[in-house]
């Protein structure tokens, strides 16, 4: 039972309130000092580990990648059942994870495109032609798109063109920039449009260097073409990115590769990282519980006694009630 | 931020910290109460972790 002094209005509005946003649900009865405390110790709690994590700690998965329903810890984020109470910062997981898990798993050798691709390039190509061979790294447009029914009638097929610079090394003069435009045709390897994390290394290039992962890139690979009579033939390749849009990476389900590099480039501090949302999570439950049931212990303005007893009320509120009742049941003496 | 860049274990005050105040608030309703007791918790936690610290610090020696 709270206490009378305090006026929670409608608590179950309030809880509400205060599991979608923390603090909103004290604002909302008018304890702005309670609400202050918990909005900037949980929200800050919660986004500093999600900014710890490089904004991809918060996310939700129950089901393995191939769509099997067994169980094994590591495909499920048991961690955000605590996240998920921070309320409207940690919801976007849920519509995430129906979008991450209803794309066609078939087609993640991505044979076929999500939708059409009209957007910036930034990568490396190979083109070998007897009269035309170069190598470098190239930037500008890239259209691809899905040709349902294949240029010749062959089936459908994902065709597309490049307009951009390429930057060539020649010898004797150095890198120069070349204006390029060519056909692609597939083979064509594209990243999932819904992706929290995905390798995008080159490698066509022939170096070696470690794995590069990006959130806010999807990793395109297709061949050069051109028309040899009938037939295209292939003349070289391109690798690199697109850019993908915050609403396709944040806080979509990270698969096992993309976890374990996370792990690998910031070690502890990815664990910490999910503590900090994880705690976020579990202190907005005590200030939901303290919206809809006020505070546990009481006022604040008892005065405490020993060890092993209850807090009784302030002198001033508890000394009238026992006096007024002892007045009222003792009966006046007769005469 | 730059002693935390240092060793992680310095990311655990503010942790406690909040902790502190979130459950200190969700006991009491008068400020200074809640800032009382959050005080006082918050030091009892940094104190028994710097203690577990260093006893684990000290049979640790030399390993």
């Amino acid at each position: 039972m709270a206490d009378p002094r305090i006026n929670l209005k409608n608590p179950k509005v309030a809880a509400l309130l205060a599991f979608l946003i923390p603090g909103a649900g004290h604002w909302y009865q008018g304890r702005c000092f309670k609400a202050v405390i918990y909005s900037v110790c949980v929200l800050g709690t919660f986004c500093w580990g999600q900014a710890m994590a490089e904004w991809k700690g918060v996310y939700f998965r129950w089901q393995d990648l191939e769509g099997r329903d067994r169980f094994r810890t590591r495909d499920r984020t048991i961690g955000y059942l605590s996240q998920v109470l921070v309320g409207l910062p940690s919801l976007p997981a849920l519509v995430q994870w129906r979008r991450y898990s209803s794309r066609d798993v078939d087609g993640r050798d991505f044979s076929q495109l999500e939708t059409p691709i009209d957007a910036p390039f930034e990568g490396y190509a190979k083109h070998d032609t007897p009269n035309d061979s170069w190598e470098g790294q190239i930037s500008g447009h890239l259209q691809l798109s899905l040709d349902d029914t294949g240029p010749r009638g062959f089936g459908p097929e994902v065709r597309g063109h490049f307009r951009g610079i390429a930057r060539i090394e020649t010898p004797g003069a150095g890198e120069t920039d070349v204006a390029k435009e060519f056909n692609l045709a597939g083979p064509i390897t594209i990243a999932p449009q819904v992706l929290g994390n995905g390798n995008v290394t080159t490698t066509i290039d022939g170096k070696s260097r470690a794995k590069d992962y990006s959130s806010s890139r999807r990793y395109v690979r297709s061949r050069i073409v051109a028309e040899r009579g009938e037939f295209d033939a292939p003349v070289g390749e391109i690798e690199g990115t697109i850019p993908r849009a915050f609403k396709d990476w944040y806080q979509v389900p990270l698969e096992d590769d993309a976890v374990q590099e996370m792990n690998r480039r910031l070690g502890r501090r990815y664990e910490i990282a999910l503590l900090f949302t994880w705690v976020a999570g579990l202190l907005n439950l005590l200030a939901i519980w303290d919206a809809y049931e006020g505070p546990a212990y009481g006022y604040g303005d008892e005065v405490d006694q020993p060890e092993g007893q209850p807090s009784t009320a302030p002198a001033a509120t508890a000394v009238p009630t026992p006096v007024a009742t002892a007045t009222s049941a003792t009966p006046a003496p007769s005469s | 931020m730059l002693l935390a860049a240092q060793n992680v274990l310095w990311y655990l005050l503010p942790l406690a910290l909040a902790i502190s105040l979130v459950y200190s608030a969700s006991r009491f309703e008068l400020p200074e109460r809640i800032v009382h007791r959050a005080t006082r918790l918050f030091l009892q936690i940094v104190l028994f972790m710097g203690t577990i610290f260093a006893i684990l610090f000290v049979l640790s020696d030399g390993l």
